[in-house]
């Protein structure tokens, strides 16, 4: 069947399977960036944004992303301008093997979009979702907790 | 704090930002599934559903007959040649046990038979379709069975070598020791005896193992793979494979984790197979249920510890018997087993008396492999709760036994020559240990003295501290060796070329900053290429702690030549002696102040005159392992009713020498913590009776999430190796094995209880309570 | 990973459209919600998914009769409505923020869930001690309790549900949720809900519900008797949670063992009774 999908802001016409999963429609269009960790909603290494709310691309169906938006890690930046959230995980050590990081930018660019000063908690919470082997978690909550502070000061600017 | 001799760092010492940091944050294809040439077949497999049995006969017909199957391996048409897929240095000290292949099933999940097919729907149709005749045999499923008089014997294949006793399922056998125990425990004042068992583990990496192999246009087999040892999958897939070395070229592209599991020749001689029968590129990924089930674990182990003290609490006598399970395959079992003892041992290096024997033995189980900690992990759950134990019996804070137990600058232990990697080791005298600031510093900021005892309650449940100390290795000494290769550009900038293999680790980047360091220039001026076979120099790769210490020191020397080639062809255009000339901020610096830069000498150097390459190899082989050392704190907080256990402040005071990019150092440390803090509480793999995995994904297989991390402090010694490049250690290992011992003190100072059995859930400590 | 022969992806655009395809196509139809769980679950039997996305059941109101809940809410719609939060103390706002991580509870249907009914679920215990009505469409439209509904699996699978309706009680009412999981993003080992209301400090309803044991919600009669018509003291409560701790249905899986869940039953009603007095306490 033919799906229309807009992702990054650009519309796609698409041919899938009934039952793909949008994981498996977004990795063979290009967005490789969307990483395959578990595919039964465990580990959030899929993580994209669907109209606006990060879910496991792995469990969505990609025929229910019909009409709909989604952005991935790879439509963050805005012409090679890294999002505050991508610069801070870079700044803070939050990148070890990089493996669980687009999911991880992703549950914090959606807990940012409603929420712009976040408790440590809140933070561990929005990523709770999100498995990471290699950093232990905290320089990633440093990072979204610094994100949040630079993204709150330049909107004060 | 030493006052130490060495130079204030402008490179070293910094937290840059990872040279592969921005391709990852932006989800750049970087890792081997990103990027599939057209045409990638994929590959499944077919597990074993029985734990031991004979292949009776196989019937393909049907799966070859499947539209867009390309060929369906079995042992029937694969080659036959045993081998290890321990990836250690040759010759490999595991038994050359597994054949691509085989005609017996060791494992549930062990492999029977693979299809490569065009789609993954038509490979899976395909392993639907293969009939499997199978003569179902009695199965060994613990350690105790392994070793029962007459027990099934797993490897009864005649062409397998490097086991010690397959008869009796006994894959290594270690006996090594000192003084002599028995009188040791005689003369003893207090002794202490415990058995602890670690259960069935697996690291988790959130990226399976992944192999996409090619033909180059050569014709040379090219395979892309998730690993953290390319040169020995270059050689055990010639092995396998049965071709020369020099038609494989091995690339690791970036690793998505590996903590040992992918310290393993798992899938290349079976994708690079594939792709030598059908000329076609070849993908092949593992589920995360295989990755569970098929790939690598942590050896179970069962190991007693016998401490004999004197009064004031100095050991006499140290005894430590451990028992491994190596399941079906004896990949590492030998070299996990020996540094159990190896790694332990030595920090209590006061007692004249010490005996380590053990076993590794087969079981039809899940296979064991190298796992970060590498058998330290398992060897310091005994040692350090007896010596808790002991503490308590003496009347003794912990703290202090343990300060007038450890070792020393200038002190070496017996252990170090007599029990290395598998074999005998190698004698070392320790030149840097900040140990006892590490105790002091982490007592005092978890508020030791304060909070001990108290037993004090709020609404987590009733507190304990709890507290450890530990060493590890940095490289396995005259054995491992590592080199870089170093080119200059032009306009000053620089190729390093190294095989050490940055699996996340950061390697990359700290290579660089000591590259960048000898040379006088910013980080970004180092241009990094590494784990390629073709184009980069020799590497043993990632494990042992080793990467840092001994891939660092032949970066350092690669640079030091480079450096005095550019200081060669300075001196004449500066007219001076290259002994007046050093190398600073991108220039070559005169100590009349004159200068010249980078860029001029290499343009010089290129084009201009007495024209060559500025460039140098060189390699490293160490003599020694320096240890760093790790003390840790935690409090915790136990449920009285449930038995639950938070963990609420963790404290880790390490020394691992220079730290050359502490940010990273760090992130090392707060990884293996929380890895070590799942492995101590929720992770356990669950064995049915008959030998299958019950809980094989990350649904019922819990590792810590963001919410289940206690507040961590990591803190390091100023410490200096002088061994060491700019006098680092290394810290990529030693984390993980703190918390399963500090936590389980702590929970004694909570509520009395001594647990000996990993994991400790919430039923097990309630049970233990209850039990009192 | 994906099992089914789904060849077909339906959007009907009502309820009884849904419902006529559902009735047709029997076993080898199955609705889609969040989807998850037929991502997950489904069989390789079927062949037609039926997609709800496009009914108008994605409300939340406030009503005489109590807080009225679309099929297509998700998790995080409910955890983000002040309506639910007012509701009971907040008790089912507590409740899902311990119910997996936001990327589950952002794709999660409360008629998703409710259709899936899967053993651990915490929503279906809660919901269950608080009374639920169930509204749902299967030729005609009915209201059964959710109670119900879960022990009546032929209607569960053969049925869409339209919306829930979470009771209002009398003005003393209170209810608490407690789990108990082995790390914080885990299915419980056992949960229990309770639910108490009545006049003066006399209890003259109770609903008692532990979850996860590992078998799907049950009520635990015994330990409501104990409750029933008295006061929530500490005598009582311990009455009743050693009563609901013997008499609960429980197995060992490979998660625990029957015995220690028993201990977590006694564990569970107790403290979920005690915040239900403290509750009762501020609402006096």
């Amino acid at each position: 069947m033919t799906i229309t999908l807009t992702i990054n802001g650009v519309e796609h016409s698409v041919e899938i399977d009934t039952e793909e999963t949008l994981l498996s429609v977004l990795r063979r269009m290009g967005y490789v960036g969307v990483k395959k960790g578990c595919e039964s909603g465990d580990c959030g290494a899929c993580a994209v944004l669907l109209d606006g709310r990060a879910v496991n691309s792995c469990l969505v169906l990609a025929a229910k992303a019909n009409a709909r938006h989604v952005v991935t890690v790879e439509g963050l930046s805005e012409h090679g301008t890294l999002h505050p959230v991508q610069q801070a995980f870079l700044d803070s050590g939050a990148v070890q093997c990089g493996y669980c990081t687009p999911g991880m930018v992703i549950s914090a660019v959606d807990l940012l979009s409603r929420n712009p000063d976040p408790t440590r908690e809140e933070i561990a919470e929005a990523i709770s979702g999100n498995l990471c082997r290699c950093t232990g978690y905290t320089k990633q909550i440093d990072a979204i907790a610094e994100a949040a502070k630079r993204m709150r000061s330049s909107d004060d600017d | 704090m030493t006052d130490h001799d060495h130079e204030v760092f402008a490179v070293v010492g910094k937290s840059e930002r990872k040279v592969d940091g921005r391709g990852l944050v932006s989800g750049k294809p970087m890792f081997v599934e990103d990027e599939l040439p057209a045409g990638t077949l994929h590959i499944r497999i077919l597990g074993s559903p029985h734990a031991h049995a004979r292949i009776l006969s196989l019937d393909t017909s049907e799966a070859e007959a499947v539209p867009g199957v390309h060929c369906v391996l079995t042992h029937e048409n694969t080659p036959a040649t045993r081998h290890t897929t321990a990836g250690q240095g040759y010759p490999e000290p595991s038994p050359y046990d597994t054949r691509m292949f085989d005609s017996k099933v060791r494992f549930v999940g062990d492999r029977v038979a693979a299809v490569a097919a065009e789609s993954i729907g038509a490979a899976e149709e395909a392993l639907g379709k293969i009939r499997v005749e199978y003569e179902e045999l009695p199965a060994v499923l613990s350690i105790d069975e392994a070793r029962r008089e007459g027990a099934p014997v797993i490897h009864d294949e005649d062409d397998s070598t490097g086991i010690y006793d397959a008869t009796r399922n006994i894959v290594a056998d270690v006996d090594i020791d000192v003084g002599d125990v028995s009188k040791g425990f005689l003369t003893s004042d207090e002794i202490v005896e415990v058995t602890c068992e670690t259960q069935y583990a697996q690291h988790t990496p959130i990226e399976p193992h992944t192999v996409l192999s090619d033909l180059d246009p050569a014709g040379r087999l090219v395979l892309k793979t998730s690993t953290q040892v390319p040169f020995h999958v270059r050689r055990i897939v010639a092995q396998a494979l049965g071709i020369p070395i020099r038609q494989i070229r091995v690339i690791k592209p970036r690793v998505g984790g590996g903590f040992g599991t992918k310290q393993e020749v798992l899938l290349e001689d079976l994708a690079g197979w594939v792709t030598l029968q059908t000329g076609r590129p070849a993908l092949l990924t593992l589920s995360r249920k295989e990755e569970f089930v098929s790939s690598r674990t942590r050896h179970p182990m069962r190991i007693r510890v016998k401490l004999g003290a004197r009064r004031d609490g100095v050991l006499h006598a140290i005894e430590m018997e451990a028992l491994s399970n190596t399941g079906a395959y004896g990949s590492h079992g030998l070299t996990v087993l020996a540094n159990a003892g190896s790694k332990t041992l030595p920090l209590y290096n006061k007692a004249p008396n010490a005996h380590f024997y053990g076993q590794a033995v087969y079981t039809n189980l899940p296979v064991g492999g190298a796992y970060r900690g590498y058998g330290a992990t398992q060897g310091y759950f005994p040692l350090e709760t007896a010596m808790d134990e002991l503490a308590q019996r003496l009347n003794l804070d912990p703290v202090t036994v343990r300060q007038r137990n450890h070792i020393r600058v200038g002190e070496g232990s017996p252990i170090f020559e007599k029990l290395g990697e598998g074999r005998e080791g190698v004698s070392q005298t320790i030149k840097s240990c900040e140990l006892a600031w590490c105790i002091a510093e982490g007592a005092e900021r978890i508020g030791w003295f304060e909070k001990r005892g108290r037993r004090l309650r709020d609404e987590d449940g009733i507190h304990g501290i709890g507290m450890s100390i530990m060493m590890q290795g940095s490289g396995i000494p005259e054995i491992d060796m590592g080199a870089a290769t170093i080119k200059m550009n032009e306009d000053g900038s620089f190729n390093l070329l190294i095989g050490a293999t940055d699996i996340g680790t950061g390697s990359d980047t700290i290579l660089a900053q000591i590259a960048a360091e000898v040379l006088g220039v910013p980080l970004e001026k180092i241009l990094v290429t590494s784990s390629d076979t073709d184009h980069t120099p020799f590497d043993v790769g990632a494990y042992a702690s080793s990467t840092t210490y001994v891939s660092g020191m032949a970066v350092q020397r690669a640079a030091e030549q480079v450096r005095d080639q550019i200081v060669a062809v300075a001196a004449p255009m500066l007219a001076t002696d290259q002994s007046d000339l050093r190398l600073a901020g991108q220039s070559v610096v005169a100590s009349d102040g004159q200068t010249v830069t980078l860029a001029r000498v290499c343009e010089r150097a290129m084009y201009e005159s007495d024209q060559f390459q500025i460039g140098a190899t060189a390699s490293c082989v160490p003599s020694e392992s320096p240890p760093p050392f790790l003390a840790n704190y935690a409090e915790v907080a136990v449920d009285p009713e449930t038995g639950h256990v938070k963990v609420l402040h963790y404290v880790a005071a390490v020394d691992c020498g220079v730290a050359i990019n502490p940010q990273l150092a760090e992130g090392q440390m707060e990884g293996a913590l929380v890895n070590g803090i799942g492995y101590a509480l929720t992770e356990e793999m669950v064995v049915s009776s008959r030998g299958r995995v019950r809980n094989p994904s990350l649904f019922d297989y819990k590792i810590p999430s963001a919410l289940d991390i206690p507040k961590i402090e990591v803190v390091f010694a100023d410490s200096y190796e002088p061994t060491g490049p700019m006098g680092a250690k290394s810290v990529g290992e030693i984390g993980i094995n703190g918390p399963i011992p500090t936590i389980a003190n702590a929970i004694f100072d909570a509520v009395g209880v001594r647990l000996r059995q990993t994991p400790f859930t919430a039923e097990r400590i309630l049970a233990a309570m209850q039990n009192r | 990973m994906v099992e089914t022969n789904a060849k077909v992806y339906l959007r009907p655009s009502s309820v009884e459209e849904a419902w006529t395809i559902l009735n047709e196509r029997g076993e080898r139809a199955k609705l889609v919600g969040g989807g998850a769980d037929v991502v997950l679950y489904a069989s390789s039997a079927t062949t037609t998914l039926v997609d709800l996305d496009g009914l108008p059941l994605k409300t939340i109101e406030r009503g005489n009769d109590g807080l009225v809940i679309g099929s297509g809410v998700t998790f995080t719609e409910l955890l983000e409505s002040p309506v639910v939060a007012g509701y009971l103390h907040g008790v089912v706002t507590d409740m899902l923020r311990g119910v997996g991580s936001p990327l589950l509870r952002n794709l999660a249907t409360v008629g998703g869930t409710l259709g899936s009914a899967h053993p651990w679920s915490d929503v279906i215990p809660l919901f269950v001690s608080l009374g639920a009505m169930v509204t749902l469409h299967n030729g005609t439209t009915r209201t059964v309790a959710l109670e119900d509904l879960i022990a009546d699996r032929p209607l569960l699978h053969r049925c869409v549900i339209t919306h829930v309706r979470l009771p209002i009680a009398s003005p003393r009412a209170a209810a608490a949720f407690l789990k108990f999981g082995r790390t914080k993003v885990d299915v419980g080992l056992l949960n229990c809900a309770c639910f108490a209301a009545g006049r003066e400090d006399k209890v003259e309803t109770v609903r008692i519900t532990v979850g996860g044991a590992p078998a799907i919600a049950q009520r635990v009669p015994a330990a409501e008797a104990v409750v029933l018509g008295n006061c929530l003291d500490a005598e009582v409560i311990a009455q009743a949670a050693a009563a609901g701790a013997e008499a609960v249905d429980v197995r060992n899986d490979r998660r625990a063992s029957g015995e220690y869940r028993r201990t977590l039953t006694a564990v569970g009603i107790r403290r979920c009774l005690e915040r239900i007095g403290e509750r009762w306490g501020e609402t006096a």
